[in-house]
């Protein structure tokens, strides 16, 4: 697969601070690459510096094998972009905007109105057509927002936290649009700070952290990077020091934490860990009420690899 | 055109403001036009003032004959010659002007020893420049008869046929002052609302766009920036001369005689002039400013300050000089001297329309700065962002 952007080296100061540094990366043909990290990780400003909307000290920019400059407008053409902030005219309503959007691309008329129609299907705004944008819930107008970025069928599309303070069915739906988009041959670059979000969506996943690269790779792959294999959380009645030292003497385990009732075990490897567990307490004839099991997560690796949850 | 025929589906949303400005606009000239209709301007009668002759002299032709000459051109009161009866009489407007004639006035007037007429009047009032005037031209008529040594019967016969010419008064159509104040008004007001609304709106629109989110959609679409500004100007340009346009048939519809002559089509040309410069205002503060509200409040605080301050309320006459010194920094306040200027034009040739021309010159002068100013602005934006 051909790379449809590369960057190369990127460094970008805001006067003494350092958003971006050295940041190299490339967005294959076809794919949805994430950009996972913490707010003020340098995701909004390397897709800027991509857009050309800011510049930068060091380093290149090439998208279809040509430097983006901001008046390259021939790969500017083919790109659809669409903010973390809601981009859209109060004046117009829903099918006038996106209409607005697709017109800076698209000059034919009637080509025109099929995109919009298109755009608007993905988005589910079929019945809003006419609304205007304050009559619109959050989650519309979030929806409306990605119609207006994506309605010109772009062959690269750059989402920059486009479910921030959305509604869980918008999110579902805007979800399964940027699939949509993909399955149709767009290449995406999706960034959020939400890691279910990335372990749904893309192929790959880069984590950012103070401007820098802190691991990259598929889901499974970074999950690899962490040293826990499961976690498993029960509620008791009682629970003493006796037992706690026994189970964090047990093999594979991780860390064992006893608070207010709840048990908190991680284990390093191993199969069959929550049964060995449950087995554990039936001998020793420790009630509980709820049990759960749940497997490593992003959060998890950004935990180890930075010492700090993705949301701090 | 994209852009540009967007600006005017953004200014779909504006248009019941245009409405209102514009009815509350021709409101205002209908009425304007209602209150100076009511007169008697299309005809002429010199009005008398009321005086009082006090004659503390003999009763001598000269005397006589001078009295019959103000009772020709003015109401003669009697009053008793009493100091206290007079000053009542002119406090109570009895009377406007009182001659008190001294003794032995005639004798020193045929010695040509310049006696003097003692007065009473109300001052600076019309009533008493018209009677000076009377008293002025009756004493020295007498004195060039006086020093031709004729007797008081000679003089009181040839000053009878001098004083009767009276001039005959016809009202051109040119001189029809009413019409032209009432236009005068219209053009004056039309700098508030035509201010308001240009200003609002061209603001609003420009400001949409400029809105920080919308104008990072269009700088990372493949349509030129410089194009987008184009057309946004094309868009504020078209919207400014339809407002104009339509502003002008209104001055047609209510005043259809008028404006074809040539205050009429000086009065468009200025208006005109001064659409440019409203268009520049409305353009840079759009571009200027970044709340929908602050437009808003700089649109209002604009258009109702220039109009008190420049005249357009209040006619610049009666402005003290620190007000118009201040307003003379702004376009408003040449446009509406420029009106008031245009509607008191007699000639028409060069030196007469040259500070017409003046006034127009600067005028576009405050329009083209604000075009630069906005150009500069927008470039360090630009580069800012």
């Amino acid at each position: 697969m051909k790379n449809i952007i590369e960057v190369k080296k990127l460094t970008k100061h805001y006067k003494d601070f350092k958003a971006l540094d050295n940041l190299s990366f490339e967005v294959k043909e076809g794919e949805i690459l994430g950009l996972l990290g913490p707010n003020g990780s340098g995701k909004s400003t390397t897709i800027n510096c991509i857009l050309s909307l800011l510049n930068f000290d060091k380093g290149s920019i090439k998208i279809l094998g040509q430097e983006m400059t901001p008046d390259a407008y021939d790969i500017k053409s083919k790109i659809g972009v669409v903010f973390q902030d809601v981009a859209v005219f109060d004046e117009l309503t829903v099918y006038e905007n996106i209409n607005y959007f697709c017109g800076l691309y698209v000059n034919d008329k009637k080509i025109r109105q099929q995109y919009i129609s298109d755009a608007i299907d993905l988005v589910g705004l079929k019945e809003f057509e006419r609304f205007y944008p304050k009559q619109l819930s959050g989650g519309l107008l979030r929806r409306l927002n990605i119609a207006c970025g994506i309605a010109h069928k772009p062959s690269i599309i750059i989402l920059d936290e486009p479910t921030v303070a959305v509604d869980p069915q918008s999110r579902n739906n805007i979800l399964e649009g940027i699939k949509q988009l993909n399955k149709n041959g767009a290449t995406i670059v999706y960034t959020t700070h939400y890691m279910e979000e990335v372990e749904i969506l893309c192929d790959r996943i880069i984590i950012l952290d103070k401007g820098k690269i802190v691991a990259s790779g598929t889901s499974k792959e970074l999950k690899e990077l962490v040293s826990i294999e499961e976690k498993i959380t029960v509620e008791l009645e009682s629970f003493n020091d006796k037992f706690l030292e026994e189970l964090k003497g047990s093999k594979n385990i991780g860390e064992v934490i006893y608070n207010d009732n709840i048990l908190f075990v991680t284990y390093k490897k191993g199969k069959h860990n929550l049964k060995d567990l449950i087995d554990f307490m039936q001998v020793n004839k420790i009630k509980y009420n709820k049990i759960f099991s749940e497997l490593p997560t992003l959060n998890d690796v950004f935990l180890e690899l930075t010492g700090k949850e993705l949301r701090d | 055109m994209i852009v540009f025929n967007n600006y005017f589906k953004v200014l779909k949303k504006y248009s019941s403001m245009i409405i209102t400005y514009t009815i509350i606009f021709v409101a205002f000239a209908v009425f304007a036009t209602n209150a100076n209709t009511t007169n008697t301007s299309d005809s002429f009668s010199s009005t008398k003032t009321n005086v009082a002759v006090i004659n503390r002299d003999q009763e001598t032709v000269l005397i006589e004959s001078f009295v019959n000459y103000l009772g020709d051109n003015a109401e003669i009161k009697e009053l008793k010659d009493d100091e206290e009866a007079l000053r009542d009489a002119l406090f109570y407007r009895e009377v406007d002007y009182i001659l008190i004639i001294p003794e032995n006035f005639t004798d020193d007037f045929m010695a040509s020893k310049n006696p003097k007429i003692d007065t009473m009047n109300i001052p600076d009032s019309y009533s008493m420049k018209y009677t000076e005037i009377l008293l002025n031209r009756y004493l020295n008529i007498a004195k060039v008869y006086v020093a031709s040594d004729m007797d008081q019967v000679e003089i009181a016969e040839n000053i009878k046929i001098d004083l009767k010419l009276n001039a005959n008064i016809i009202l051109s159509e040119n001189s029809n002052m009413d019409t032209s104040v009432t236009i005068n008004y219209f053009f004056n007001f039309f700098n508030y609302t035509f201010l308001m609304i240009c200003v609002y709106i061209v603001g609003m629109v420009i400001n949409s766009y400029k809105n920080s989110n919308i104008k990072r959609r269009n700088l990372v679409s493949s349509f030129s920036y410089k194009k987008l500004n184009f057309q946004l100007f094309l868009g504020s340009f078209c919207l400014t001369l339809a407002v104009w346009l339509i502003y002008i048939i209104i001055s047609f519809i209510l005043y259809p005689g008028s404006m074809l002559t040539n205050h009429g089509l000086l009065l468009i040309i200025n208006s005109f002039v001064f659409s440019i410069t409203v268009l520049a205002i409305g353009f840079f503060i759009g571009s200027v400013v970044k709340s929908r509200e602050a437009t808003d409040g700089i649109a209002n605080v604009l258009s109702l300050g220039s109009s008190f301050l420049c005249g357009a309320f209040v006619p610049q006459e009666l402005l003290g000089s620190t007000v118009l010194s201040i307003a003379q920094f702004l376009p408003s306040y040449w446009f509406i001297k420029n009106n008031n200027e245009i509607v008191t034009l007699t000639s028409y040739d060069l030196s007469s329309l040259q500070p017409i021309l003046i006034n127009m010159l600067i005028v576009l002068a405050f329009g083209i700065a604000l075009f630069v100013a906005n150009n500069v602005v927008s470039r360090l934006r630009l580069k800012d962002s």
